[in-house]
């Protein structure tokens, strides 16, 4: 488990507003956790807290019960805490897909035919095992964060940060991604936390935080997060279509139900109430 | 375009010769150069050609990818012939004004340029039939001896890699930019030296800027994959001498005595 | 100002070991003063094609026409026709480097060889346009905010006073608030000042927003152009070709089919919401919650 202790951060000594303001989370085991805002809200500051990236002005940050101010166990605690970002092209090192996979484990003096078991696995996990020698630059931008998870699995952590790992790839790279994903969390009971701007994303996760001014303003479960269409929308951020759509309908008197969140749930429930009415 | 350029000068191939350990081909093609300083009769060179035929016919590099690489040298091969055509003392071939052309020049002209074109030839022999990381583990491996004087050959190697890694990546930023600035009237064909040198200011500095991001972020993304420079480090691919390597240091040892013995044997020419 | 494909193929590296067939056959017309969405995936075509309308490429096959007038042929500038075709590339941010926001954005004009007193007016013009703030004139760009500097570079663009703007996902990458903003901008561009908008995004939802013709790009070639309604009305051959059309309207096209009296034009939100609460009042007057 990740303990975040009331923990507040500032970028700048000078600066008043609070980059984290008394931020209180628990990250569990084996969860897909979306954490959503929108720029500046807090979400990227957190993330970067989670495996010494940055280290809380205030507050504690408790990984398995390490403190992330240890220093002395630095590496132990990035090889738990495995981060992923936002440009593809910025994080792979090697010119062939599965040197860049070892890299990690490299690092961490893995013995050579455990690196070679491990890189094996990884680059089957996210599904680029075919594509093992190739070059990195010919690969499409969903190809290239698959590798730069990879990368990260093959070092075996128990968690995985992703800082807007989609926010630059096209809908088709951004599929991949998540489909990935959901695929370690839910096969290899991978702990996910996603740091994104994409209702969608959000939608197919465990457990939703909505941040706004450096503080936790929503922790709920994607339907119940969904509900809250006007705040959402106060905090800078878009609903799914069909979300707004029930949420316009109810303001505008028809009794919908507020916690759905798929298209087939809606046509469901406006189908039923339109069934309803014909009925009397 | 820019990213039309094919990059990189490898070759993928499965033979004999690509499949030589890079120490190998290193270590060989340093001799080979130094061999090539003690060559300087036609027949050495002639002996010289045979070789690199030999090995060109078995690593089955087309010759037309050779020539290619030979092409950029005319200038300093014209260069270098002028200055020795005229530089050097000797019988008369020609005179203009105080200026003549010997003899001895010419030769030494064709000596040197020889010389030039078969050391890009073998230079280029292990280019094309090495990959760059193959290449770069080859070299980190032949430096670590010397780390014990302080040599860091890991992180030698480790920058050549991640400038291999990130030159298409530049060069496809590159060409954007100057489709960028382009669509902005941006005109980097017209003009004296001056004028061009300061047209490409609008690409290089965006470039700059984009390249210390992109360090500041590559960076970082290693630190967190544990990056801690080369102690206990582990690498996936280990390099292994094999007998074909034995056999390329025999057969190179004799190809080399026979280059430098043909100059000590005189009445050959 | 109109622009006209006829054939238009583009191959890269033509002839040699390596060569690619970017664009084949294109054929397509843009009317000036309309607001064309150009969508289409990864590789299908669509930068190649954007790009031959400004001349920064030429068609290795058919022609491109410009007002009429054939862009290889010598009556055409090229140099003005990049000044009246105006390109915002994707991240433009990245092309920022003069020392000043106002010096960045006088690049263009400059290039004209303009007036001092016009490149001054065009700056404050385009500056105001894409709500680029008069307190930042003086500062570097790199001092800016991502969102900022993307507002300066377009400001960079129409500095130039193109009458056609290309835009390639100028909203990539930013949050929702930061693309309302972009998007809203170039809206108003379209409407207050008629020009014409050609722009490229992945998002289906902006595009029926605001586009009212749409060209859908596939494998190298036009797939289909037509209204807004026209192309979304083919939702089954957009899904194959692997786009999508906005969840709203896949949303209305499911109760059509399942008998529900709903007009197939629904492409925002709103539409939804006003067609669907007249369903509800035709079928019995809505009842309070």
């Amino acid at each position: 488990m990740i303990e975040i202790q009331d923990v507040t951060y500032r970028y700048d000594e000078n600066q008043i507003d609070l980059a984290l303001n008394h931020v209180s989370l628990d990250i569990r085991e084996g969860e897909f956790t979306v954490i959503l805002g929108h720029n500046g809200s807090g979400k990227s500051t957190i993330a970067k807290h989670l495996n010494a990236i940055l280290l809380p002005s205030g507050g504690k940050v408790l990984v398995d019960g390490m403190d992330t101010m240890e220093e002395e166990r630095l590496y132990e605690l990035r090889q738990k805490v495995g981060m992923v970002f936002q440009n593809p092209d910025n994080q792979i090192v090697a010119t062939i897909v599965e040197e860049d996979a070892a890299f990690g484990p490299e690092n961490l003096g893995v013995p050579p035919q455990e690196i070679r078991e491990r890189v094996d696995f990884a680059l089957k996990a996210v599904g680029m095992y075919e594509k093992r020698n190739e070059a990195p630059h010919n690969l499409s931008g969903g190809q290239k964060q698959r590798i730069a998870i990879a990368g990260i699995i093959a070092m075996m952590p128990r968690y995985l940060v992703l800082d807007e790992p989609t926010a630059m790839l096209d809908p088709k790279g951004r599929r991949e991604v998540m489909k990935t994903l959901r695929y370690l969390n839910k096969e290899h009971g991978m702990t996910i936390v996603l740091i994104t701007h994409y209702m969608e994303e959000a939608a197919q996760a465990d457990r939703v935080v909505v941040m706004d001014h450096g503080q936790v303003i929503i922790d709920d479960a994607p339907s119940m997060t969904f509900a809250n269409v006007a705040l959402l929308k106060s905090v800078g951020l878009d609903v799914p279509q069909v979300t707004d759509l029930m949420f316009r309908l109810r303001q505008s008197g028809v009794y919908l139900r507020h916690d759905l969140l798929t298209i087939d749930e809606c046509e469901q429930e406006l189908e039923k109430r339109l069934r309803e009415i014909k009925e009397g | 375009m820019l990213t039309d350029i094919t990059l990189g000068q490898y070759l993928p191939g499965e033979t004999v010769i690509h499949k030589l350990d890079p120490r190998t081909k290193i270590l060989l093609t340093i001799a080979y150069i130094m061999a090539l300083f003690f060559v300087n009769t036609i027949a050495g060179f002639a002996l010289c050609a045979v070789f690199m035929g030999c090995i060109l016919k078995i690593s089955g590099i087309p010759l037309k990818f050779i020539i290619k690489s030979i092409k950029p040298l005319w200038i300093f091969v014209i260069f270098t012939a002028i200055i020795n055509i005229f530089m050097t003392d000797g019988k008369i071939v020609f005179q203009i004004w105080v200026i003549k052309a010997t003899w001895e020049g010419i030769y030494l002209a064709v000596i040197m340029s020889l010389r030039l074109i078969f050391l890009v030839m073998g230079t280029s022999i292990l280019t094309y039939t090495t990959s760059p990381i193959v290449l770069t583990d080859g070299i980190e491996h032949l430096l670590g001896p010397f780390r014990k004087i302080k040599v860091p050959a890991h992180e030698i190697a480790m920058m050549m890699t991640i400038a291999i890694r990130f030159i298409p990546t530049i060069i496809e930023e590159t060409d954007k930019l100057m489709k960028a600035q382009s669509a902005r009237g941006a005109d980097f064909e017209s003009g004296n030296l001056m004028a061009r040198a300061k047209a490409m200011v609008p690409i290089l500095v965006p470039l700059f800027v984009s390249a210390f991001r992109r360090a500041d972020e590559l960076a970082l993304a290693m630190e967190c994959r544990c990056y801690h420079g080369g102690d206990q480090r582990t690498k996936m691919k280990q390099l292994h001498m094999q007998g074909r390597d034995t056999g390329a240091f025999f057969i190179a040892a004799v190809s080399i005595t026979l280059l430098i013995g043909i100059r000590y044997l005189p009445g050959l020419i | 100002m109109e622009i006209k494909a006829e054939q238009l193929g583009y191959t890269y590296m033509a002839g040699g070991p390596m060569e690619k067939v970017a664009l084949h056959d294109v054929n397509l017309e843009i009317k000036s003063g309309s607001f064309v969405g150009i969508i289409g995936h990864t590789g299908s075509g669509k930068s190649t094609l954007i790009q031959h309308f400004n001349g920064l490429m030429k068609p290795t096959g058919g022609r491109l026409l410009i007002d009429g007038k054939d862009i290889t042929s010598k009556e055409v500038s090229l140099r003005e026709l990049r000044f009246k075709v105006g390109m915002v590339f994707q991240y433009p941010e990245h092309q920022l480097f003069d020392e000043t926001v106002y010096d960045d954005i006088a690049f263009g004009p400059k290039n004209m060889k303009l007036e001092e007193s016009e490149i001054r007016q065009r700056v404050q013009d385009a500056a105001k346009a894409a709500q680029v703030d008069e307190a930042w004139m003086d500062k570097s760009p790199f001092e800016l905010s991502g969102g900022q500097k993307r507002r300066v570079a377009i400001a960079g663009v129409l500095a130039m006073r193109p009458e056609v703007l290309v835009l390639d996902e100028p909203a990539a990458g930013l949050d929702p608030k930061g693309r309302d903003e972009i998007l809203q901008m170039v809206e108003e561009l379209h409407r207050q000042r008629h020009m014409t908008v050609i722009l490229v995004s992945h998002s289906m939802e902006d595009i029926a927003k605001l586009a009212t013709q749409i060209i859908v790009m596939n494998e190298g070639t036009v797939a289909m152009q037509g209204t807004v309604s026209e192309v979304f009305s083919r939702g089954d051959e957009l899904q194959r070709m692997g786009l999508d059309v906005p969840q709203i309207t896949l949303f209305v096209q499911r109760l059509i089919q399942k008998g529900y009296p709903l007009s197939k034009d629904i492409f925002t939100v709103e539409q939804a919401q006003k067609e669907i609460l007249a369903l509800f009042q035709k079928e019995q007057g809505v009842k309070p919650c």
